[in-house]
C-alpha cells in the first residue's frame, strides 16, 4: 500500500485514526492497534513478505534481550548475540537484494551461467527495517538505548508504517519516549496533517508528473541512437527531471511519514533540508535522505575510526567503504556503486583543496552542486552501464543526436507549470515568507497570506485526489531500495 | 481562560482550519464511497475466498473476477500460487475502490478541467493529446520508432495466403485509415500523436513485394471528399458507418474487379440511398472521451451517426436471430444511464467481440468469409451480409494460430480477410503462423 493511494487516503488512514483515538484511554491498546494496522498495511504490498517483517521483529527482539542480559555480565556473550543478529539482518538483505547481483558478477566473470540464480523478489522496504532493526541491537549493546523488553513494542518500533517502507531510519532512542509516554496534543494533529498534506500534493503533482517525462525520456534512450536519436536538450531535460523527481518523490514520503508520525503522537526527525541550496557536495549529503547518512556515519564510518585516525590514507578508506556501501544499499547494480564512488570523489576532492572555506563565489558554489549531483543522478537512474553510457553521449552531443527537437519543446511547453513550481518547492522560498509573515505586525497581510496558504493546499489536495481517481502514474521510487 | 482567548492564542490558526477540512473532506469521502465500494469488494473478496479454497484443494481454478466475453481477457489473472491469488485479490480490491469513488466522474471531469485551464495539450503521462481540431488523440512516443518486423507480417500473411489458398479461398489485407493523418488534421508540435500511417505504408509494401491482395482504405477517404467530421468523431478513433459504406463500396468493387465475384450486380447494395443514415444529437462521448472527460477539450457532447439498411435481412448472430436491429445493429446502446460506461459505437455488432458468427438465412449459397479484424471492421461486416452465407469473425489478438488453422481447416472459405487499423500492426494481431512463415527475401 501506498499514502498516495485511494485505499490508504479513503480507507487505511481513516479508520487507522478512528480507532486510534478511540483508544486514546490506554497507550498499550493504542501501541497494539497501531502494530496491527502497520502489519495490515506491509501485508497488502507483501502477502508473503509480512512474515519475514515478523521473523525479523522476532530475530531483533530475542537478540536484543540477550545483548542486554549478557552486556557487562559477559561481554564476550553480548558480542556474539550482537554478531549473530548482525549477521542475521544482513543475510536477509543478502539473501533478497544482492545475491542474485553477486551471481550475475560470478558469473560474468567466469563468461558462463555456472551458478543459478535465486529469482527472489525485493520485499518492498527491506533495507529500510532491516537497518532500523538493526541499529536498535547495536544501541542496546552500546548502551545507547534501553532494551525493550516489550515485544509488541519493538514490534512496533520496527514497522510502524510512517516510516516502515522508505524511511526515515529512526534510531530507537528517539521513537523510545514515545512508544509509551504519548499524550494527546492537537497541535499535533495539526501540524501532522499540514506535513502529511504538503508531502501528497508535492508527490502527486509534482514528483509523478516529473516521472511521466523521466520515465519516457529514458526509455528513448534505451532503445539507442540508431533507432531514435535524443537530442541533447531532451537528455538535459530528463537528467534535471530525473533530480527533481526523486527529490520530491523521496523527501515528500519522508514529509507524509513525518507528518502522520505526529498525528499519532511520534517525533521523527527530519531528512531532508533543502539539499539545493548546498554550497558542496559535502554540505548536500548532510542535507540529503539525512538518515540514511547518520546511519552510516553511526555504524559504519565511526566504529571503522572516522576521519579522527592517524593516517589520511585510513581516513580515505573508511569514506570509501562507506560510500560503496551506500551506493549499494541503494540498489544491487554496477551503476549504484559507481554512483557511490562518484560521490566518493568529490567529497575526498572537496577534502583536499578545503573546498568548504574557500572564497568562490556562492552562485558557481550552487551550481556546481547541482550539476555534480544531477550527472550522478543519470547513473542512478540508469538500470546498466550501456543506458548509462547512451544518456552520457546524448548529454553530451556524442551520439550524433540532434542539439534539440519539436518534442524537446513540447515538453518543456506542456510541462513548464510542473517544473516551475518543482524548483521553486526546492528551495526555501516558502519558509522565508512563512517566517517573514509570521514576524509581521500587519494583521491583515498575515490574514490574506495564511487564508492563502489554507486554499492552495486545498486546491493541490483536491487536485490530487482527482488525478488518483483518474489512476495515472504513480510510482514511488524509493520502494525499489 | 474563556474560549475566544483560547482561540486567539492558538499558533498557526490556518493549519487548525485545513486539519479541520481535511479530516472533514477525507471521513466525508470515504463513507460517502463506502455505499458503492463495499459490495464490490465483497464480491471481491468472495472470488478470491474461492479461488483460495480451490488452490488449497489442489483443484484447477475456475472462479474468476472477468465479467463478459467482451472483455479483454489476454491479460487474466494469475492463480499459479496462493500468493499470486492473494495479490491479485488485492490488486482487484484497489481497483474496486479507485472506480467506487463518490462522484467519481466529477473528480475526473475536474483533472481534465485543470489540465486545460493550465493550457496543457497532452494529458495522462501522453495518453491523449489535443490537435488544432481539439479532438481527442492518443499519442505514443514509441511512434517513431522501428520496432516490429513488417516484413514478418506480410510473411505470415503469405503463409495465410497459401493455406487459404488450397482450397481455393483468397486473402486480402485491409488497411484502415489512422484518425490522425496529415492529410486531414494538423497537431501541435512535438507531440507524438498516434500517427502510424508509415508503419502502414511499410506493410504495405511488404505486402506489395509478397504477392498479397491489399486494399489501403485511406487512399478511399481521400478520394471521397467528405469533410473530417463526417469521417471521424472527435472524442473517439473509430470512424463513422459512412466513411466505412465507402470502403465497403471499394471492397465490393474490387471484389469484382479482381476476382470476377460478380458481387451485387445492379448495385444496390452499393447505393446509399438504400441505407438510413441517422445523426443522433449530443449523444456520443467516445471511448478517448470517456477515459478523459468531457472538460478537457471543452467541446461537450458529439452527435453519433447510425448508417443502417433500410432492406430486411433474416440472420442469426451469436445466437439472436431476426433483422438488422435484432441481432447485428444494436439501438439499445444509444441509449445509457451513465455516460461514462456507454458505448454507441457498439451499435455495430457491440463494437468488437472476441469471436463471432454470422449466419445469413437468406442466402445459403452465397459467400463463407472470415474476417480477422479489429473494431474499424464491424460496420462493413454489417454492410457485407447480404452477399454472403456465413461470416466468422475474430479479433486479431485472439486469432491464435491454432484458432486460424482450425477454423481454415473446418471451413472452405472464399475469402478470408485480415482488416487491422494502423495501430493494431503489433505482434499480438499478428499470432498467425507466427512460427511457421516462409522466410522469403
Amino acid at each position: 500500500m501506498v499514502f498516495s493511494s485511494l485505499t490508504f487516503l479513503l480507507y487505511f488512514l481513516p479508520i487507522t485514526i478512528l480507532g486510534f483515538f478511540l483508544l486514546g484511554f490506554s497507550i498499550k491498546l493504542q501501541n497494539i492497534w497501531l502494530l496491527i494496522v502497520s502489519l495490515i498495511f506491509y501485508a497488502w504490498g507483501e502477502p508473503v513478505y509480512v512474515s519475514l517483517l515478523i521473523i525479523s521483529i522476532i530475530v531483533n527482539y530475542i537478540m536484543g534481550l540477550l545483548v542486554d542480559r549478557y552486556n557487562d555480565v559477559n561481554q564476550k556473550k553480548a558480542k556474539i548475540a550482537l554478531t549473530i543478529d548482525v549477521v542475521a539482518n544482513l543475510s536477509i538483505l543478502f539473501v533478497f537484494k544482492y545475491m542474485d547481483f553477486f551471481i550475475s558478477s560470478i558469473n560474468g566473470a567466469i563468461g558462463k551461467n555456472v551458478i543459478p540464480k535465486a529469482g527472489l523478489t525485493l520485499p518492498i522496504g527491506i533495507s529500510f527495517f532491516t537497518f532500523q532493526a538493526l541499529s536498535y541491537v547495536v544501541d542496546v549493546y552500546r548502551h545507547d538505548a534501553n532494551v525493550q523488553k516489550n515485544p509488541l513494542d519493538l514490534g512496533l518500533y520496527i514497522a510502524f508504517f510512517p516510516q516502515l517502507v522508505a524511511g526515515p531510519i529512526v534510531r530507537y532512542k528517539t521513537i523510545e519516549y514515545y512508544i509509551n509516554n504519548r499524550r494527546f496534543n492537537i497541535n499535533n494533529v495539526t501540524e501532522g496533517t499540514w506535513r502529511f498534506s504538503i508531502g501528497l500534493v508535492k508527490k502527486i503533482l509534482l514528483a509523478n508528473n516529473l516521472g511521466v517525462v523521466v520515465d519516457n525520456i529514458y526509455k528513448l534512450t534505451q532503445t539507442g541512437s540508431d533507432m531514435y536519436q535524443v537530442p541533447v536538450v531532451m537528455a538535459w531535460i530528463g537528467a534535471a527531471g530525473y533530480m527533481l523527481q526523486l527529490f520530491f518523490d523521496f523527501s515528500s514520503y519522508s514529509d507524509m511519514a513525518i507528518g502522520l508520525g505526529k498525528i499519532f503522537g511520534f517525533e521523527f526527525d527530519e531528512n531532508f533540508n533543502y539539499p539545493f541550496i548546498s554550497k558542496s557536495i559535502g554540505e548536500f549529503w548532510r542535507r540529503w535522505h539525512i538518515s540514511l547518512g547518520t546511519w552510516f556515519k553511526e555504524y559504519v564510518y565511526f566504529p571503522l575510526g572516522g576521519s579522527r585516525v592517524k593516517n589520511a590514507d585510513i581516513m580515505v578508506r573508511n569514506t570509501f567503504v562507506v560510500w560503496a556501501l551506500t551506493g549499494l544499499w541503494h540498489g544491487a547494480s554496477w551503476t549504484f556503486i559507481l554512483w557511490g564512488l562518484y560521490n566518493l570523489l568529490f567529497l575526498l576532492l572537496e577534502r583536499i583543496v578545503d573546498f568548504e572555506h574557500r572564497n568562490i563565489p556562492a552562485v558557481i558554489r550552487h551550481a556546481y552542486v547541482v550539476v555534480i549531483f544531477m550527472l550522478g543522478m543519470v547513473m542512478f537512474r540508469a538500470q546498466d552501464i550501456y543506458l548509462m553510457r547512451e544518456y552520457f553521449k546524448n548529454m553530451f552531443m556524442a551520439n550524433g543526436n540532434p542539439f534539440c527537437s519539436d518534442t524537446s519543446i513540447m515538453i518543456l511547453r506542456e510541462y513548464w507549470m510542473v517544473f516551475i513550481p518543482a524548483i521553486m518547492c526546492s528551495i526555501p522560498i516558502a519558509p522565508y515568507i512563512r517566517k517573514k509573515v509570521e514576524a509581521s505586525k500587519n494583521v491583515p497581510v498575515k490574514f490574506v497570506t495564511k487564508t492563502a496558504w489554507v486554499a492552495l493546499l486545498c486546491l493541490g489536495m483536491m487536485i490530487s485526489v482527482s488525478s488518483l481517481v483518474r489512476g495515472g502514474y504513480n510510482p514511488f521510487i524509493y520502494f525499489n531500495f | 481562560m474563556k474560549l475566544i482567548e483560547k482561540i486567539k492564542n492558538i499558533e498557526h490558526k490556518e493549519k487548525y482550519v485545513y486539519t479541520a477540512m481535511f479530516f472533514a473532506g477525507m471521513f466525508s469521502l470515504s463513507i460517502l464511497s463506502a455505499k458503492n465500494s463495499l459490495p464490490e469488494i465483497k464480491k471481491t473478496a468472495t472470488v478470491a475466498t474461492k479461488q483460495l479454497q480451490q488452490k488449497l484443494k489442489g483443484e484447477k481454478v475456475t472462479a474468476t473476477y472477468a465479467a463478459s466475453a467482451t472483455e479483454d481477457t489476454t491479460s487474466s489473472d494469475d492463480t499459479s500460487t496462493l500468493e499470486a491469488i492473494v495479490s491479485t485479490g488485492i490488486a482487484h480490491v484497489d481497483n474496486n475502490i479507485t472506480t467506487s469513488v463518490y462522484k467519481r466522474y466529477d473528480w475526473i471531469e475536474g483533472y481534465g478541467t485543470v489540465n486545460r485551464l493550465v493550457g496543457k495539450k497532452e494529458i495522462d503521462g501522453f495518453s491523449y493529446a489535443l490537435d488544432k481540431k481539439n479532438a481527442y488523440n492518443s499519442v505514443n512516443f514509441w511512434v517513431t520508432v522501428p520496432d516490429h518486423d513488417y516484413r514478418r507480417y506480410s510473411q505470415q500473411l503469405l503463409t495465410l495466403k497459401n493455406e487459404v489458398g488450397k482450397k481455393g479461398g483468397k486473402l486480402i489485407f485491409m488497411g484502415f485509415p489512422n484518425k490522425f493523418d496529415s492529410t486531414w488534421d494538423s497537431g501541435y508540435s512535438g507531440i507524438p500523436y498516434n500517427d502510424y500511417n508509415n508503419q502502414m505504408d511499410e506493410l504495405l509494401l511488404w505486402n506489395r513485394r509478397y504477392g498479397i491482395d491489399s486494399i489501403d482504405f485511406r487512399t478511399t477517404l481521400k478520394n471521397s471528399g467528405l469533410t473530417w467530421k463526417e469521417m471521424f468523431y472527435k472524442t473517439d478513433h473509430h470512424w463513422t458507418g459512412k466513411a466505412a459504406f465507402l470502403a465497403f463500396k471499394d471492397l465490393v468493387g474490387h471484389l469484382n474487379d479482381k476476382y470476377d465475384a460478380k458481387l451485387d450486380p445492379n448495385g444496390y447494395y452499393r447505393n446509399i440511398n438504400n441505407y438510413e443514415i441517422k445523426w443522433h444529437k449530443n449523444i456520443f462521448l467516445g471511448a478517448s472521451g470517456r477515459s478523459v472527460g468531457v472538460s478537457f477539450a471543452n467541446e461537450g457532447l458529439e452527435d453519433f451517426q447510425t448508417f443502417k439498411p433500410k432492406f430486411d435481412c433474416n440472420i442469426t448472430w451469436n445466437k439472436m436471430k431476426g433483422n438488422y436491429t435484432d441481432t447485428v445493429l444494436i439501438p439499445s446502446k444509444l441509449k445509457y444511464d451513465n455516460l461514462y460506461e456507454s458505448d454507441p459505437y457498439g451499435y455495430y455488432m457491440n463494437g468488437v467481440c472476441q469471436m463471432d458468427q454470422i449466419i445469413n438465412h437468406n442466402n445459403k449459397d452465397g459467400l463463407k468469409v472470415l474476417w480477422i479484424r479489429d473494431s474499424f471492421a464491424s460496420p462493413m461486416i454489417v454492410d457485407s451480409i447480404p452477399f454472403c452465407s456465413q461470416i466468422d469473425c475474430v479479433w486479431g489478438k485472439y486469432a491464435t494460430d491454432d484458432y486460424v488453422k482450425k477454423a481454415i481447416k473446418n471451413t472452405d472459405y472464399d475469402y478470408v480477410f485480415v482488416a487491422y487499423g494502423t495501430v493494431d500492426l503489433l505482434p499480438n494481431f499478428f499470432h498467425f503462423y507466427e512460427n511457421d512463415y516462409p522466410k522469403k527475401d
